[in-house]
């Protein structure tokens, strides 16, 4: 995998979400909120960020009077992901910018 | 007649017909700029400019595209330093152990539950056509409670588009087409009692490849492997 430095996912939190999305097919808002430790709002920006880089994608259910959100990786996020990973990989060994 | 700083910019001056209101982003207010040589015209910013509207009457010949400095390009990405990029790796690894401890807190008889469900679609399919239908709408409804009640326990949203790992679905679909091939056969072809005894088989290898499909996500997630490699 070729790495790609990706500034979008690099942001800590956002970095923290894309890799929790990346092996399932979706998460729940309150899923990755409680696993962040962040409010709504904060978690409803970077999920606003990733959305607008077209990484993921947003869902909103309506199901016993609830509005469920859930949020799952589209290819683009899962392809920035993976070059995103490798090239901090490529850092900590020295052989990559 | 522009000014310096417009023809830098490839930008055409514009008449004062063309300006009637003051410039309010303006510090000043957009009042006119009585030191400039040509009066203090006010005059329209360079980005203000709209660009590709055709020729204005009375305004220079078109200034050249290319002359036009583009919009605000986002700056570089600066890769990290090695230390940087480490922390974000262990941030990595913590979010994914964090989703395993999320898959454990799944309901334990998931995969048997999820075993009976295959085994009455396979069953059915040996059925005569009225079971057949039954049998195949309370499997889906089933399997659709089941994907809910998982989501409910642990936040997580099972689906066609769970990208890992693959190499178990290839075995899922397998057992599904020839033991549901096999009970049709049997049920429509003279050997009703084999029907129950393939969708028991069915069942129990469905039930296993899950808890199977389970292990080897969890062992991807706890690796350092991030995705490349398929269990």
């Amino acid at each position: 995998m070729t790495g790609r430095f990706d500034e979008v996912i690099h942001a800590p939190q956002r970095l923290r979400i894309v890799a929790m999305l990346a092996p399932v097919a979706g998460l729940e808002f309150a899923t990755v909120r409680d696993a962040l430790e962040v409010s709504d709002s904060v978690l409803s920006k970077h999920l606003k960020v990733l959305e607008d880089a077209g990484y993921i994608k947003v869902q909103k259910a309506k199901r016993s009077g609830r509005t469920w959100t859930s949020a799952s990786l589209t290819r683009a996020g899962r392809t920035a992901y993976d070059g995103h990973v490798a090239a901090l990989r490529a850092i900590v060994a020295g052989d990559g910018s | 007649m522009a000014t310096l700083s417009d023809m830098e910019n490839g930008a055409p001056h514009v008449s004062p017909s063309d300006v009637s209101q003051p410039d309010v982003s303006q510090p000043d207010g957009g009042r006119p700029d009585v030191s400039h040589p040509d009066g203090g015209r006010p005059v329209v910013p360079a980005a203000e400019v709209p660009m590709g509207g055709g020729p204005r009457a009375g305004l220079p010949a078109a200034v050249p595209p290319a002359a036009v400095p583009p919009a605000a390009v986002p700056p570089a990405a600066v890769p990290p330093t090695a230390e940087a990029a480490r922390a974000a790796l262990e941030a990595v690894a913590e979010s994914k152990a964090l989703l395993v401890a999320r898959m454990r807190r799944g309901p334990r008889w998931y995969n048997p539950v999820y075993g009976a469900l295959c085994g009455l679609l396979v069953l059915s399919f040996g059925l005569p056509k009225p079971w057949f239908v039954g049998g195949v709408v309370l499997s889906a409804i089933g399997l659709g409670v089941l994907a809910g009640t998982y989501r409910k326990r642990t936040g997580i949203v099972l689906g066609a588009g769970n990208p890992r790992p693959r190499g178990i679905y290839p075995w899922l679909i397998a057992v599904l087409v020839v033991s549901g091939g096999a009970s049709y056969l049997d049920g429509h072809h003279g050997f009703p009692l084999g029907v129950p005894l393939v969708a028991v088989v069915a069942g129990v290898a469905c039930s296993v490849l899950s808890r199977r499909y389970d292990a080897a996500l969890f062992a991807l997630l706890e690796s350092d492997d991030d995705g490349e490699a398929r269990p």
